[in-house]
């Protein structure tokens, strides 16, 4: 990523790699009575009966995961 | 060189933001006003509209509105002749309004003395979508001119937000807007989503809209009651 670069110049992270990892976007169909993950993010509605369903169990995240260091 | 370990933090980046919208929802919420958050794309006629809907709320309730923009104090100038309190906040290069934004501008005012309180955002469909404001209702806006499949080219924002307003519906006409095709649009990346279909400029649609808000403060005056 190119900012990520730019930010990291003449700092201790220079070199470093940046790794984003997408997650599924996993909703829960009352219909199926369990969670589905989404085909995609234009459709919200259960893959396997077609429910609509508004409710997102995963994929509102945006979190710093973890750091691989090496001393 | 020793060998390379993990680190685990799990922290969620927005953290910051979500904490002072936290904040500002219950301070809205302890001050009994009704706080409606506007997200659309540039163009699509965010002032007009709020420009309408504070005169016409005026008579019966007390509002005021924030309004996000690059540069420029023009649309609080515009908003101001609704004779309501506005204030601009210009965000420089930013593309969004933040939480600490909308808190920072609020400092000064008495929030106990509104019934209502617009955050108009930057003109933007992506990055709004992230940044939590401590509002009860978020509205996205979409114009007839801009194509009915608008929802799922920026499904995000629709997804985020509550209600959905078609707006220059004088419009729809002239330009031959598919209402079917913008209405599945919508239900499509945000099933079960309330529409209002209306024009600010000739004033067709808005009863229904604004009776909608009014009828939201009750709720949560209601709510509030011990």
């Amino acid at each position: 990523m190119f900012s990520y670069e730019v930010a990291c110049q003449d700092t201790t992270l220079q070199g470093s790699q940046l790794i984003v990892e997408d997650v599924p976007v996993i909703v829960y169909c009352s219909q199926c009575r369990k969670e589905q993950t989404l085909e995609s993010v234009q459709l919200f509605q259960c893959p396997e009966c077609g429910t609509p369903t508004m409710d997102i169990r995963q994929g509102k995240e945006l979190e710093v995961f973890a750091l691989e260091v090496q001393e | 060189m020793s060998e390379p370990r993990l680190v685990e933090v799990r922290r969620n980046v927005l953290k910051q933001n979500d904490v002072i919208a936290r904040a500002l929802r219950e301070q809205f919420r302890a001050a009994g006003v009704f706080v409606v958050s506007l997200v659309s794309s540039p163009g699509s006629g965010k002032t007009t509209f709020l420009e309408k809907t504070l005169t016409q709320l005026q008579p019966r309730y007390r509002v005021a509105a924030l309004v996000g923009d690059l540069a420029t104090e023009n649309d609080a100038v515009r908003l101001a002749r609704s004779k309501a309190p506005v204030k601009q906040i210009t965000t420089g290069t930013l593309c969004h309004l933040e939480a600490a934004m909308v808190q920072s501008a609020l400092q000064e005012w008495e929030l106990h003395q509104l019934d209502f309180l617009f955050i108009e955002n930057v003109g933007n469909l992506v990055c709004p979508s992230s940044y939590d404001l401590g509002e009860n209702l978020r509205l996205v806006l979409m114009s007839v001119t801009e194509g009915e499949d608008k929802p799922l080219k920026y499904p995000t924002i629709f997804n985020s937000a509550d209600v959905a307003v078609i707006s220059k519906n004088e419009l729809a006409d002239a330009v031959d807007f598919d209402w079917d095709a913008a209405r599945n649009s919508i239900e499509s990346v945000r099933p079960g989503m309330q529409i209002f279909r209306l024009s600010a400029k000739t004033g067709q649609g808005m009863d229904e809209y604004l009776t909608f808000l009014s009828r939201q403060l009750e709720l949560q005056r209601a709510v509030m009651q011990p």
